[in-house]
Order: C-alpha cells, then sequence, then structure tokens
C-alpha cells in the first residue's frame, strides 16, 4: 500500500502538470485556428482629434471588431442614431452585446455601405457611462472573403444625444484600418 | 494512505453536496418569482383641490421597469369619508390593451379593481394608465387616496416563460384630496363666489331628515351652452361651455382654458373691428376663413403663416372655379384613434402640400382637412385644396406632411406602401365636383418629428433628438385640456406618454427600414 502511494505522488505531480500544459497548448492552438484570418496590420486612426470631445468611439478587434464607446465625463445618454460606414468589406452580421438595450433599429445595408443602429433608452434617467467606463456596443461579422484591407468608420450621421438637454454631445471617433491579411 | 488524504477526501465530498444543494435551492426561489419590478401611482400625486359636487379625478398609472409589458393589475384603492366612488366612476384605459370590463368591488371607502388583457405583447405597455377614477365630493374635508401595496398585483408578458409572468410591485405612490364649500352657507346666489350658486339641498326620500331643513351651501355651477354672435368678426357665432354665458370667454384671463368653437352665420353682423378680413378659402373647399390684417395690408392680401386664421364650414364656399386643378384627398394622421384623440383638432395639425408634375413644383401651406371621419379604427380627414399657380392635371404626384409629421409621397390612388419611382400618376380635373377622391389612407402620415438635430424645430427624419424630446415629457405625463396642443402629443390624446413612444418607435422602425 504504501508503495504504491508512493508511486502516486511521485507520479501523479508531472501526469497533472503535463495534462496541464496539454490544455493551455490545446487552448492556444484553437484560437489561433479560430483567428485564421489574423490581421497583420491593425491601424487606427484618430479621425477628429479635436479637444472637448465628451464621447469617444473606438474599436477592440480580437476576433472579430468591436465598436467601444467611451467617455470622458459622466454622461446620461438619451438615444444614440449609430451609422457605422465600411469600405472593401462585406459586413455579414452584426450583434448587440447587451450592455446597451437592443436597438430599436438594425440593419447592414449594402446598397449603402452602412450599418444602422437605432438605439432609443427607455430608461427615464437614460443610459449613464462613468468616466473610464467602457461600454462595448456591437460586435460586426466581417466576410471571410477578404482579399484587400478594410475599414470600418463611423459615418457623420451618427447622433449620440443627451437625456437632459435632448443636446448632441460632441464625439470623436477612431477609423478601423485593416491593411492585409496573414494566410 | 497519507494522514490528510481522509479528511480531504471528506472535505471534497461535502463540498459536492453543498454545491449540490445550493443548485437545488436557486432553482426552487427562481420558480414563481417576479421577472421584473413596477411602480403604482396616483396621478396627479399633488394635492387635489375641490369643493362638494364637483368630480374628483384620479388615475392608476402603472411604471414597469426592464421593458416589461403589462397584461394585468388588481390593486386595492382606499380614500376618505369626503368622497363617494360607485362602478360607473371607474373606467379601464383600453388603449393599452386592457379589457373595456374590469372587476370592481367596492367596500366602505375602498375599492377592488381588476384589469386585464389577452392582447398580444405588441399591444402592451411598460408604462401608462390602467384605470380612472372619478369620486364625488360628498363634504369637506381633507385626507388620502392611497393604493394598498399588500393587496396590488401585477402581471406581465415574460418571454423566457410562460408561467412566470409576475411583475412585482415595488412602490405605490398616493395622493391627497381637499374639499371645501360645504360649510359656506348661503341665503342667496349673490353670497356664494363667481361660479357658484346657492344650493338648498332636498331631502330624499326614505332618507332620515327629522322633518330638519338643511342649510343652503354654495355648490358649483353646472356648465352650459353659451352662443353670441361676434364682436369682433361679421358673420361670425361662437360657442362655448361656461357656467357665466355673460362672460366673455375670449377677453377673460382664463381664455385659453376655454374652447370657443366659430361657425359661419350670415345673420351675425356684429362685428366690428376695422381690421377684419373674410372671405371663402382659396385652398380649402366649403371653408370660410377670417382673420385680422396687418395695418399695412388690405384685405386683398393673403394672410401670412403665422397669423391667426379663423375657419368654419360653409358650403357656398365652393373651390370649383374651373381655372385650377383641384385635389380632392383623403388621408390618415398615423395612430390618431376616434375614442382618445380630443387634442386632434384640424387646425392645429394643418398639412403642407406639395405638387410635382412635369418638373413643376408648388406648395402649399396651412392646408385644413374639413370632413373628419371617427367611425373606423383611426380618425381620416378628408379635403379638397385648389392648386391656384400649378397647370399640370397628369402624372402629378403629391407630397404631405404635419406639424409633427414626416413628408409622404403619394402617386397612386389607395396607395399601401412607399411609391419607389420618379414622378406621379395621379390625375386631377379643373373642378371638385369631377377630380377623383384620391384615398391615401392606406398609407398614413407618419409621425414623431418634433424637433431637430439641436434644434427645436422639426428637420424632416425621426431620429434619437425626437425620441429623446417626447421621453422628456412623457416622464411627467404632460397633459392639456381637451382642444388643446402639445407638440409632442402624436396621437393627439391631450397627453404624452407611452403610447406617443411606442408611435414614435414604429415610425423610426418603418422610415429606417425605407430608407436602408
Amino acid at each position: 500500500m504504501k508503495k504504491i502511494n508512493n508511486m502516486i505522488n511521485k507520479n501523479l505531480l508531472p501526469i497533472i502538470f503535463l495534462s496541464f500544459v496539454v490544455i493551455v497548448v490545446s487552448l492556444f492552438s484553437m484560437t489561433s485556428l479560430k483567428n485564421k484570418t489574423p490581421m497583420l496590420e491593425n491601424l487606427t486612426e484618430i479621425k477628429d482629434d479635436q479637444k472637448g470631445e465628451i464621447i469617444t468611439f473606438s474599436w477592440e478587434n480580437i476576433e472579430k471588431p468591436v465598436l467601444v464607446i467611451t467617455a470622458s465625463e459622466e454622461v446620461s445618454i438619451g438615444a444614440i442614431d449609430l451609422y457605422i460606414g465600411y469600405k472593401n468589406v462585406e459586413i455579414t452580421g452584426v450583434t448587440n452585446l447587451g450592455e446597451l438595450p437592443e436597438p430599436a433599429f438594425s440593419k447592414v445595408s449594402q446598397d449603402n455601405s452602412l450599418v444602422v443602429l437605432n438605439y432609443l433608452i427607455s430608461e427615464d434617467d437614460g443610459f449613464k457611462i462613468l468616466p473610464g467606463q467602457s461600454v462595448r456596443v456591437v460586435e460586426l461579422d466581417i466576410s471571410s472573403q477578404v482579399d484587400q484591407g478594410y475599414e470600418l468608420f463611423i459615418d457623420q450621421e451618427t447622433n449620440v444625444v443627451d437625456n437632459e438637454t435632448v443636446k448632441g454631445l460632441t464625439y470623436k471617433s477612431e477609423n478601423l484600418i485593416i491593411n492585409s491579411i496573414l494566410e | 494512505m497519507k494522514k490528510t488524504t481522509i479528511p480531504l477526501l471528506i472535505l471534497l465530498i461535502v463540498t459536492l453536496f453543498g454545491g449540490l444543494m445550493l443548485v437545488k435551492q436557486n432553482q426552487d426561489t427562481r420558480k414563481g418569482a417576479s421577472f421584473a419590478n413596477t411602480a403604482l401611482k396616483l396621478i396627479p400625486n399633488t394635492t387635489i383641490e375641490r369643493r362638494v359636487d364637483e368630480i374628483v379625478p384620479v388615475k392608476v398609472y402603472y411604471y414597469t421597469e426592464s421593458g416589461a409589458k403589462v397584461d394585468g393589475v388588481q390593486t386595492e384603492v382606499c380614500w376618505g369619508s369626503h368622497l363617494s366612488l360607485d362602478e360607473s366612476g371607474v373606467v379601464v384605459n383600453t388603449a393599452n390593451g386592457f379589457n373595456s370590463s374590469p372587476i370592481v368591488v367596492i367596500n366602505d371607502n375602498c375599492a377592488t379593481l381588476v384589469a386585464t388583457s389577452q392582447q398580444a405583447a405588441d399591444k402592451l405597455k411598460t408604462t401608462g394608465e390602467v384605470f380612472a377614477l372619478k369620486f364625488r365630493a360628498l363634504s369637506e374635508g381633507q385626507g388620502p387616496i392611497t393604493i394598498k401595496k399588500e393587496s396590488s398585483m401585477v402581471t406581465g408578458d415574460n418571454s423566457a416563460s410562460a408561467i412566470d409572468k409576475e411583475i412585482a410591485v415595488t412602490a405605490v405612490e398616493n395622493t391627497t384630496y381637499k374639499i371645501t364649500g360645504s360649510s359656506e352657507t348661503c341665503e342667496t346666489d349673490a353670497d356664494c363666489p363667481s361660479g357658484y350658486e346657492c344650493y338648498q339641498p332636498i331631502c330624499s326620500p326614505g332618507e332620515n331628515c327629522l322633518d330638519v331643513i338643511l342649510p343652503k351651501y354654495c355648490r358649483p355651477i353646472v356648465s352650459q351652452n353659451c352662443t353670441r354672435c361676434s364682436t369682433v368678426f361679421k358673420y361670425m357665432r361662437v360657442s362655448w361651455n361656461a357656467t357665466d354665458c355673460s362672460k366673455d370667454p375670449i377677453s377673460t384671463s382664463s381664455s385659453a382654458e376655454i374652447e370657443v368653437s366659430r361657425t359661419y352665420d350670415a345673420g351675425c353682423i356684429t362685428g366690428n373691428d376695422p381690421l377684419q378680413c373674410s372671405r371663402c378659402s382659396k385652398t380649402n373647399d366649403n371653408q370660410y376663413v377670417w382673420w385680422l390684417r396687418e395695418a399695412n395690408k388690405t384685405c386683398d392680401d393673403d394672410p401670412v403663416a403665422s397669423q391667426t386664421i379663423y375657419r368654419a364650414f360653409r358650403d357656398e364656399c365652393s373651390l370649383s372655379t374651373g381655372e385650377w386643378p383641384v385635389l380632392n384627398y383623403k388621408v390618415q394622421y398615423a395612430f390618431v384613434k376616434p375614442d382618445y384623440s380630443k387634442c386632434f383638432v384640424p387646425s392645429d395639425w394643418p398639412l403642407q402640400v406639395t405638387v410635382l408634375s412635369g418638373g413643376m413644383t408648388k406648395t402649399y401651406k396651412d392646408v385644413v382637412p374639413t370632413k373628419i371621419n371617427r367611425s373606423g379604427d383611426f380618425v381620416t380627414a378628408e379635403g379638397s385644396l385648389l392648386l391656384e399657380g400649378f397647370d399640370k392635371t397628369t402624372n402629378i404626384a403629391v407630397f404631405m406632411k404635419g406639424p409633427k409629421h414626416l413628408q409622404m409621397k403619394y402617386a397612386v390612388n389607395k396607395q399601401g406602401g412607399r411609391y419607389n419611382k420618379a414622378g406621379g400618376e395621379l390625375t386631377l380635373t379643373k373642378f371638385v365636383e369631377t377630380s377623383p377622391v384620391y384615398d391615401f389612407t392606406a398609407y398614413p402620415i407618419l409621425s414623431g418629428d418634433v424637433v431637430g438635430k439641436n434644434s427645436n424645430n422639426p428637420d424632416g427624419v425621426v431620429d434619437g433628438y425626437d425620441w429623446t424630446e417626447v421621453k422628456k415629457w412623457a416622464k411627467v405625463l404632460e397633459t392639456v385640456e381637451d382642444g388643446g396642443y402639445i407638440k409632442s402629443d402624436l396621437d393627439g390624446s391631450c397627453q404624452v406618454n407611452s403610447n406617443d413612444l411606442y408611435q414614435l418607435r414604429k415610425t423610426l422602425e418603418e422610415k429606417q427600414g425605407e430608407l436602408y
């Protein structure tokens, strides 16, 4: 019995360690496989870098492009008319990430090369964003048939409406520019 | 085995059982739990001041969170001995999807009220009125009108479960009343304030009055129909409701609250304002118009849009001159329902009509439909417009918009949706009688354009600015008297509420769907 215990103690730890290494390596491999088309170069540029904008639209681009809103001061949003323009790519789907309520209208307009989302906030006090808080808005599905680089940007029709004053909140936005694709 | 192995095994087994128990407990508490919260409120929430015998109106509203739509409300409302309520004084709001026959059980000074709905979820609301109560003031005094939270229950449409429909009533808001008047004894009407009369109470048969003559007291005079010829305009008869017809409804300080209707009366020749002008309308068929000209103008000059123009039906005012084409139209202002549109007054909701044909366009402002039909599911409006200065009669397209509406294009009769081609297919004649009546009611004039981008004026689109503006007024349930006007009241119900927000959302969905 003691022998068996010693054997277990001797062998169990290396086996557990080995299993852990195998799991980590497998997960890493799966992630790499999913990103079969990783971005070789992922450049963003500030479209409008004037001082004093309260809202910033930016992009996270890990597996799919995700639009993120941040605010430089506490704001209460009554509505967002969001128009995302795109070039050299086909948007096959748009997923609301649930941090904002479901949009009243959501459509990928291939004719206009726009993703249109109208967020109408029902709560009396609007949707609050605190300084530094990031709100992940939507995730875009990009067609795998992308040969060249592509670009995503916030169209100037976009409105972010302050819940109290019913005036537009100033915003700046980053363009997501993908230059080429890794095969 | 090591010394620590057995305690470790026991710990693992205990943890496993603990986890299983927690999972089960979580499932048990979830079953039957409420899926959203709501508040029941009595509106107005300020003290309601009335005199004896007057009606004390109170409404019960629900304000539900998380977008949960309400399909059932049960509540108990209680009040003081100065008020009375009977079943006829309870009206359920069918516009919010509830059945028109509520259950009403009145015991002493409390009433249990139940409203239910069999409507689909899209007809239900998250916030709105459920009951309108009309108490009668019996005697002088003051007290609260309260909602019993523990006796209240709300249910709603839960997309996640057909069983868990309960919405928790997390808050109630009560109101108070103050009744005056009964102690003001009097001998004659002169002892009473304006609008009141000295009343001798009569002992009803069966009532134990012990042969005592009850003291007289002041009570409100029931309003009556008043009418007279205008002192400003010739041929104008004015009518209004008031307790005292000797008081001029137009010159009194409260004139803004008195609804005055005007009709054409050839026998009325008392109007003597030197600036008065009147004639048959040049644009609207069967319509007579009055206005006060500016000092540097004559009555041959047309009134400008900013001037107040009074209108009345007159059969003799026909547009059939034979010189210009006539557009006979029938339209529907979106969502305006017959039973809930006391504030849909056509002259306050004038149309702007633009006609187009063969490269020629002409716009007519302040076009007021003359016939209103309230017999269907939605109110429809008809009129005839003389297209003065527009000499085309074929291939015509018509663009119409209201004061808080989007511009709609009409190009064929009985058009049911967007017309996706250039130009139009309408044909007109130059006589009211022979020009076809074009029915555009299947494609209603969409509303919701109340403000613009950083502007208080409509900008031709319905977007987040309009939503936030309407929501601002819906939050406080902005209300006007019957016949009044609020820009954000999209359905003419005299109140800005969740119906208007729903309507604006539908407009945005439809218009964005067309554009994108």
